[in-house]
């Protein structure tokens, strides 16, 4: 039940971070007072960021034992709110419900397939020399856990995008199918559309576990012989990779159908090599966090081995992503220090090591412990947080894909040349532990205009049919009622651009922008957020994303935590065992790395963050 | 209509409820001076989806507590009254406020919305007020000429049945002492009272529809013509969500407890009137659910019209400006 107010130190903090916001961007002030803010600003936005959408929620069925362990549709986390979080309940907002109805007349204004050709298209790889591209796949990893609109609503007409003459696009018009909406009850009246989650909200390792039991049952089935693994553990196969899924399994995705080696997984669409490193990477780990189970609690059955070690896998990558992939992305003393604390508080690792929780308080002791809590709503993965999650540049359009012992090139491939069942074929040529190499040591693409991977552009769907998803990013925005860049900002609180140019200082982008939106209020949050990292005062220093999408993160990467009862008050040895819970504390995506790719360890033990680019490979 | 505002604005300071979670004790918001005032205000959403059907209580609006309540109370019964009957919106639970009356009320309503969608010659005088084309005061006696008109499809409102409205509507608010003594004295409340009766054939939910909520209605085209200034919003803005945007709450809507308990608000006597501000409710969750109480046994039946009304004018405005948008 989400209560009724902040708490009056809360209000304090709300009070700080209002009045030194007023004065200058929180990532101005010296570094005191700027984390006093960031912590006043979630709180505001907690309180005035989280609206709930559910009229109709899911009826979960309980079984098993819901107290200790994740059930595999995401039900029973809130006991008193079962349905919260689990797969097939809706999306939640964080801009007012009434301010969010999909655009109908203005849904192609300006024209998307345009925005895609003359704002987004890569004109030429713009890299991030500071980040590798296991950012931009742990990102997806990451995704793929939260959240999926699920497949597109076949049934209703498409919406029809006017192709330029002159466009070599190979259909006229081009055609988005809708997005498919919730069913509406009674109490929608007045609402606008709404739209079901097929993942499981919560950060519960649903791309690995998948979101249902069928699909729990099917990762954990023995690739040679599909009968259950009685051991706990993730089938592999005798290389220690990733099945292959069957085709037409009732278990897969919409599309996995069309990719016969496509690789199985709880998620596996969109799949390309970088999803296929992370998740046999985390399959290999889950089943080394079964062995050292088995080991300390001989006595205990297979389910019981594969229930704790989900829950234990689960909370390393929520730590990674906290402790390791946000501050690579965030890489300023702020940026790290409010992510580091978000885990460990304002005590720090050590402290919490060597003596635990100091009370209830997540700033002092973090989040991981601390009482749960939904504050203004029931928990809820975002519209808007889908919206900034849209971080397509990050991805490159080609791969040198090498040897890890001497960094010679053993093939160039396209993004699409690694992507669906690709994978599997390249690991026939390349080795595991190569194709982790050749993403570590490569760059990935900025988040800024004119970099969105042309590969995205144009993918092809079936024959004769293709999809461009950048024009694709910007329908779907507009269609589910996110707001466009400047009223977004107004409504976290942030001051909004009066005129193009206060959205960008690049002479070139403003020329661009200003040819295609009549206003700077129409400005796409996709295009105004990739602006940002040439504005004034625009992105933080060592940020690799906006100020704006930052604003949405702070609030749901404490939120994901902080709803959740297995990180805060379920986060503990005796629901994850005095094992489990060490392996959390002792472990990081290093570790994960240097157990399953001992032969890399050498490259990356210099990185003080392991998404920052390895050493190269030398004979 | 179901509600109307009282107590406008909340001139008594007060603490917001702190009820942070359940099993603890709230910290409550209940204002209570003996012999004076016991009131207490709730404005969470999910405490006044609570309330709303709370059995112990309702709408029986006898006369009794402290001072201010009286007079609260005896307001209530004397001006928002029909043939000795209170208007539905204001009457208990039961006889008074039949179900089946309200239900058919709703359902013939629902049956309007239909015909609005395409009705030009309703939304087209709204739709011209909106884009700014007729003067400001001219909102009131459109949208009470398109309510009444539920009631009288012949109805015409004119400046007299507007300053009725007006009356009506600030007559059980006001603590003005010399306007209440001028409609003492001049028996202006049952006069107003009875100019829009007759417009409307009697029928107290269009007395109260006329006089009462459409006030809620008035500032919600105000909303939606300062909302139309905006280019962006013309160009962008769906029907439905301008409607939303301008759907306008009752301030706050009144129960009376039939006996003393505890709630998720905190503890109340049969003489403490329970404040559900909705307009504060309203803010926290913009939905037309929370507006009209539409899961309460007390929904206001015009739910889906007055939606569609407001959809409907933005929709008309946008037409007859397509070249400008």
């Amino acid at each position: 039940m989400p209560e009724a107010g902040p708490s009056l130190s809360d209000r304090v903090l709300q009070t700080f971070a209002r009045l030194a916001s007023a004065l200058m961007q929180w990532h101005k002030w010296p570094f005191l007072i700027a984390i006093a803010t960031l912590a006043g600003l979630r709180v505001i936005m907690r309180w005035s960021n989280l609206y709930d959408t559910e009229t109709a929620p899911p009826k979960p069925s309980s079984s098993g034992d819901v107290l200790t362990q994740r059930t595999a549709d995401g039900s029973f986390n809130g006991l008193d709110l079962p349905w919260m979080g689990m797969a097939g309940a809706r999306f939640g907002r964080n801009v007012p419900i009434n301010q969010t109805f999909g655009e109908e007349r203005s849904l192609l204004e300006p024209n998307p397939r345009l925005i895609s050709r003359q704002l987004l298209a890569r004109r030429e790889f713009a890299a991030v020399p500071y980040l590798n591209v296991l950012v931009s796949a742990w990102l997806q990893f990451m995704v793929h856990d939260w959240l999926s609109h699920g497949v597109n609503d076949v049934a209703s007409p498409p919406i029809e995008v006017p192709v330029a003459d002159g466009d070599d696009w190979p259909a006229r018009p081009m055609t988005i199918l809708k997005s498919t909406h919730a069913p509406t009850t009674p109490a929608d009246e007045g609402r606008p559309t709404a739209y079901r989650n097929t993942e499981t909200h919560w950060w519960d390792g649903s791309q690995i576990y998948g979101s249902s039991l069928k699909k729990q049952l099917k990762i954990r089935s023995d690739p040679a012989t599909g009968e259950l693994l009685a051991n706990g553990k993730i089938g592999l196969d005798a290389r220690g990779h990733l099945p292959i899924q069957p085709l037409r399994d009732e278990t897969s995705d919409a599309e996995d159908a069309r990719f016969p080696d496509l690789e199985l997984a709880g998620v596996n669409g969109n799949w390309w090599l970088g999803l296929s490193v992370m998740h046999t990477l985390f399959a290999r780990e889950h089943n080394a966090v079964v062995d050292r189970l088995a080991l300390e609690y001989p006595g205990k059955d297979g389910e019981w081995l594969f229930q704790k070690a989900r829950l234990v896998v689960t909370a390393l990558i929520a730590k990674i992503h906290t402790t390791e992939w946000t501050p690579s992305l965030m890489n300023s003393p702020e940026g790290r220090f409010a992510m580091r604390s978000n885990w460990w508080g304002l005590l720090g690792e050590h402290y919490w090591r060597g003596y635990g929780r100091l009370g209830d308080s997540e700033e002092v002791s973090g989040i991981p412990g601390s009482p749960t809590e939904q504050h203004a709503a029931p928990y809820a993965m975002t519209e808007e947080f889908t919206a900034c999650y849209r971080m397509h540049p990050l991805m490159p359009d080609d791969f040198s894909l090498r040897r890890h012992t001497d960094n010679l090139e053993v093939m160039r491939r396209t993004l699409l040349e690694v992507a669906h069942s690709n994978p599997a074929k390249i690991y026939r040529e390349l080795s595991f532990d190569d194709a982790l190499y050749s993403l570590a040591t490569a760059n990935c693409g900025a988040l800024a205009l004119h970099n969105y991977p042309n590969s995205l552009r144009m993918i092809p769907e079936k024959p004769g049919i293709y999809t461009d998803l950048a024009a694709v990013d910007i329908v779907r925005d507009r269609e589910r009622g996110v707001p466009r860049y400047c009223e977004f900002r107004r409504l976290l609180g942030m001051p909004a651009p009066k005129s193009f140019e206060e959205l960008t200082t690049n002479l070139a982008w403003r020329e661009d922008v200003r040819a295609l939106y009549a206003s700077v209020e129409d400005v796409d949050l996709l295009v105004g957020t990739l602006c940002e990292s040439q504005a004034e005062p625009g992105t933080p220093a060592g940020f690799g994303f906006s100020d704006t999408v930052f604003r949405i993160f702070i609030l749901m990467a404490s939120r994901r935590l902080k709803s959740d009862r297995f990180y805060t008050r379920d986060f503990n040895a005796d629901v994850y065992t005095p094992a489990g819970f060490a392996w959390v504390a002792d472990n990081s995506l290093r570790t994960v790395l240097q157990r399953h790719c001992p032969a890399l360890a050498p490259l990356f033990a210099d990185n003080r963050n392991v998404f920052f680019p390895w050493s190269l490979g030398s004979a | 209509m179901v509600l109307f505002p009282l107590l406008a604005g909340g001139s008594v300071a007060s603490e917001r409820s702190d009820a942070r979670r359940w099993g603890e004790s709230p910290r409550v918001n209940r204002i209570h001076i003996p012999a004076l005032v016991d009131l207490l205000p709730v404005s969470d959403p999910a405490q006044i989806a609570m309330l709303a059907d709370d059995v112990r209580l309702d709408r029986d609006y006898v006369a009794k507590g402290p001072l201010l309540n009286r007079i609260i109370l005896s307001r209530i019964r004397k001006d928002l009254v029909w043939d000795g009957a209170p208007f539905p919106p204001v009457a208990p639970r039961g006889p008074a406020r039949p179900l089946p009356a309200q239900a058919a009320l709703e359902a013939r309503l629902a049956e309007v919305v239909a015909g609005l969608v395409n009705d030009e010659s309703a939304l087209g005088g709204l739709a011209a007020y909106v884009r700014g084309d007729a003067p400001t005061g001219d909102a009131g006696p459109l949208a009470q000429q398109a309510v009444g008109r539920l009631f009288d499809p012949g109805y015409q409102a004119d400046d007299a049945s507007w300053q009725a409205a007006l009356t009506l509507d600030a007559a059980p608010r006001s603590f003005n002492p010399l306007q209440i003594l001028w409609w003492a004295l001049t028996g202006a409340v049952p006069k107003a009272r009875r100019l829009l009766a007759d417009k409307v054939g009697g029928d107290p939910s269009g007395i109260h529809g006329t006089g009462v909520a459409v006030h809620n209605i008035v500032a919600g085209l105000q909303q939606m013509r300062t909302l139309w200034k905006d280019g962006a919003n013309r160009r962008r803005l769906p029907p439905a969500g301008a409607a939303a945007h301008c759907l306008v709450a009752p301030q706050q809507v009144i129960r009376q407890p039939r006996k003393a308990g505890l709630c998720i608000a905190g503890a109340f006597e049969p003489t403490t009137l329970v404040m559900l501000q909705l307009d504060k409710a309203h803010t926290q969750r913009p939905t037309a659910e929370m507006a009209f109480m539409a899961q309460s046994w007390a929904r206001c039946p015009a739910h889906a019209w007055v939606l569609a009304l407001l959809a409907g004018t933005w929709r008309v405005a946008q037409e007859h400006t397509t070249h400008a948008l």
